[in-house]
């Protein structure tokens, strides 16, 4: 590579990274504040003290979400179970479905092939997927989280790409050893398509970690609520109070804004619910920088 | 050994999961695995009664730790009744009520349902039973409202001349005019003003003596909420009141008792014009368009507000003590100061906020089941069932320390309701309140107040169709109304300008002024 050491060139260097620099300011400072308050004494924030560095430092609204809010705890942990058990079913299924449907000799290929891209365009609705859960006696069960969601359209298009890439041959060979299909795929084609594997679990994980609609449907006790529908009850509090407000409900919006969760105590919330994805991405970010080009090339 | 080895793994995993989901589905599912709602033979504490298996969905501020817990278990004792509870907390929003309704798959009562508009469009579908009915039969829950409130109450609770819930009584918190009262003997002011000219020259005064501070104060809100909030101290001065209920369409007594929208009447430019000039000299919050509540409580937390248009009890609530200021104190204005001299007006407050509990319209057809909720709704309404809902057990989560009922050490409202379920419903426990310095400050506030109270508000019983057409066209209307404010107050336009007035009146006529007035003309009278 030649280097280009021309003032242009440098100019333009300086301003990508000016540039960048900025776009890395505009990301973590809001972060920086977050993470500020919910280390400040919660009279700072009331005053409004609080910038990028905590005011007073204080593990207070820590202390209050791990030991004194039972809530919190037991919806994280709740969130941590519906995401590996979600994403583990995911990949699991998405896998077995896009190396069957990858496959050209497949009995009836199109048909099932067609079958798979319609919930992209057609959902079932809210209300008859409400009625089947129940039906099924999921209701607040860790199954009502996954199973419905169980192969993603996108996830099982993109994967069958990727499996029509894999050389012919490696299969092959597999076979010619005494390999069946299933361990064709479990011992060779699995272990050599991992960035595409740990990139859509990556994007299962997210997504069923960040998720709370199903939840607040099927969900019947807080037990069993994960972290993201007890913190967007905490953050609605004081919207909801407006709302009454609005609706000439002076006396329950008052009601509903005394006794707000304490500042400190959401932005804590919010920093517990974005950390474990913090530290998750680093371990996989080689397969993500990879799998992300999954289907861009072809051949 | 090495497909052994995979079928062993694939196993584990299959018993580990199955187990975990299967645990999870009946964790807190209730105090009742089995759903149905047959009636059994209870062999405990009601010794012959039946058993009443009910399912209730709950919608409360603070959602309880665990189900069952004190509350249920001591209303199914008490009332023969075995309930498949449900927690489906008010910031849940109210798509699973919906989802639940629409699925035919819902409660049978639901004790304490905050959402008028969706009662309305349940009624309407079908679901819910007129338990406005069956009102002979709830005697003490009859008596919490006078004949006044009651006729009221119908007007407004009422889908197609049925009421389809009972709405609880409002312990009203009269707003008026907060005031530091150090702050006023400092620069002077003997009394409070009387009228707008006289306000505005306190706010100078206070000002003067206080430059570091904004004498009028805004709470702040998201959208519009900063400039609704700060209209809302001014709106009675100039005699154009907002009854929420009925999105601001009104009889002006002043127009003959037409049906006009406050926004766009001419006593709104007085007003604006007014508001705008105590902007352009610094007497007023200058960020009130952007200013959140947090920002507003610590102003007011920091004495940077001097006056502000707030809830008389705000002046003896803890949260908001100036602990900070030293001699730092706030009074409440008994009086509504008034820009000409006509009194200000004030629609009376409501007595009773739709609130409270609905029932299934399924009942209809069990009447044991009714008959049971019933019972239990009736006694809610007693002094010894309020103090029960709001206080909870004698001992257990409140003590009686010489004739005072106090919450026990270590607990408040929001513990009792998290950790044993309890909570104020239908109405205020009036012995257990008669120690709290808010609940008797709303009291003496609401007595003294009263005089100010000119308008009594109307009910508009609008159409679905109707309510939709409002309903859009209102909040689009609001929309123009609020930015134009805004825009008047901090002098981007002219308010003076017969133009920009004009202007301003077209805007709401393309909007659809004159269609929404005549919808709410039919029933306005």
């Amino acid at each position: 590579m030649v280097k280009d050491d021309s003032i242009g060139s440098k100019m333009l260097d300086v301003t990508v990274h000016a540039v960048m620099l900025l776009v890395v300011l505009i990301t973590l400072l809001p972060l920086m504040h977050v993470v500020s308050i919910s280390f400040s004494d919660p009279d700072q924030i009331m005053r409004g003290r609080v910038g990028l560095w905590p005011a007073d430092f204080s593990l207070d609204a820590y202390f209050t979400i791990l030991f004194e809010n039972v809530h919190i705890p037991r919806s994280f942990l709740n969130s941590v179970v519906i995401t590996a058990i979600g994403s583990v079913l995911n990949v699991l299924f998405t896998t077995i479905t896009a190396y069957t449907l990858s496959k050209k000799d497949l009995l009836f290929r199109p048909f099932f092939l067609m079958l798979s891209v319609l919930p992209m365009f057609f959902t079932g609705g809210i209300v008859p997927q409400f009625l089947l859960i129940k039906t099924l006696g999921m209701m607040d069960s860790v199954w009502a989280l996954t199973v419905p969601v169980l192969i993603s359209s996108w996830w099982l298009i993109i994967m069958i790409s990727f499996f029509k890439n894999f050389p012919q041959e490696l299969e092959e060979a597999a076979k010619l050893d005494g390999c069946g299909e299933l361990q064709t795929l479990i011992r060779i084609v699995l272990p050599l398509s991992m960035a595409g594997v740990v990139t859509i679990a990556l994007f299962y994980g997210v997504s069923h970690w960040n998720s709370y609609f199903s939840a607040m449907l099927y969900m019947r006790s807080y037990d069993n609520y994960p972290l993201q529908l007890i913190l967007r009850e905490i953050v609605l509090q004081s919207t909801m109070a407006e709302q009454l407000a609005s609706q000439g409900n002076a006396a329950l919006a008052e009601d509903m804004s005394t006794k707000l969760t304490p500042e400190s105590v959401q932005y804590a919330t919010l920093v517990v619910s974005i950390v474990p994805m913090l530290i998750i991405y680093p371990f996989i970010q080689k397969y993500f920088v990879k799998g992300i080009m999954i289907g861009s090339l072809k051949g | 050994m090495e497909k052994g080895k995979w079928k062993a793994v694939l196993l584990a995993i299959a018993t580990a999961v199955a187990a975990t989901g299967c645990s999870e589905a009946n964790n807190g599912n209730a105090n009742e695995p089995n759903q149905g709602t047959a009636t059994t033979t209870d062999g405990g504490t009601s010794g012959e009664n039946a058993t009443i298996k009910l399912s209730v969905a709950s919608m409360p501020k603070y959602p309880p730790n665990e189900i069952p817990n004190d509350y249920i278990k001591e209303v199914e004792k008490r009332f023969g009744m075995q309930w498949n509870f449900e927690s489906i907390p008010l910031t849940a929003g109210i798509e699973k009520y919906n989802v639940m309704f629409a699925s035919g798959d819902y409660p049978d009562f639901i004790p304490n349902m905050n959402s008028p508009t969706s009662v309305k469009k349940w009624a309407s579908s079908g679901y819910l039973l007129p338990i406005g009915d069956y009102i002979d039969r709830l005697p003490n829950y009859r008596k919490l409202f006078s004949d006044e409130d009651w006729e009221l109450l119908l007007s407004y609770g009422s889908s197609n001349g049925k009421l389809y819930m009972l709405p609880s009584v409002a312990s009203s918190d009269p707003m008026t005019w907060i005031y530091r009262k150090d702050a006023f003997d400092k620069a002077g002011i003997a009394s409070f003003p009387a009228t707008m000219d006289e306000l505005y020259e306190s706010a100078k005064k206070l000002k003067e003596a206080y430059p570091a501070s904004v004498p009028i104060g805004v709470r702040g809100g998201t959208e519009n909420g900063g400039v609704k909030n700060l209209m809302n101290g001014f709106r009675q001065a100039f005699r154009n009141p907002q009854n929420s209920n009925t999105r601001g369409f009104w009889n002006d007594p002043d127009e003959g008792g037409k049906v006009i929208w406050n926004l766009a009447s001419a006593k709104h430019r007085d007003m604006l014009t007014f508001i705008a000039k105590l902007y352009k000299e610094g007497l007023v919050e200058k960020e009130f368009a952007t200013l959140t509540q947090d920002q507003w409580k610590a102003k007011r937390l920091t004495g940077k507000v001097l006056l502000d248009f707030q809830y008389a009890s705000h002046t003896v609530d803890p949260d908001y003590a100036l602990t900070d200021i030293p001699g730092g104190q706030w009074e409440f204005a008994r009086i509504l100061p008034s820009a000409s001299e006509q009194p200000a007006l004030e629609f009376k407050p409501l007595n009773f906020s739709l609130f409270g509990p609905v029932f299934s319209s399924k009942l209809a057809n069990e009447p044991e089941k009714l008959d049971r909720l019933i019972e239990y709704v009736e006694w809610g309404a007693t002094a010894e069932g309020q103090l029960f809902h709001q206080a909870g057990l004698e001992n257990v989560t409140y003590a009686n320390e010489d004739g005072t009922l106090k919450y026990k050490e270590g607990l408040d409202r929001q513990k009792v309701a998290e950790q044993h379920g309890f909570d104020w419903w239908l109405s205020q426990s009036a012995e257990f309140m008669k120690s709290d310095a808010g609940y008797l400050k709303k009291q003496e506030a609401m007595k003294e107040f009263a005089p100010n109270y000119n308008v009594t508000p109307q009910n508009a019983t609008l159409t679905d169709e109707e309510l939709e057409t409002v309903g859009t066209t209102v909040s689009a209307l609001e929309d123009v109304a609020f930015q134009f404010a805004t825009k008047a107050i901090m002098g981007i336009i002219d308010i003076s300008s017969d133009n920009v007035w004009n202007g301003y009146l077209s805007d709401l006529e393309k909007v659809g002024l004159e269609e929404t007035r005549m919808i709410y003309e039919k029933y306005l009278k």
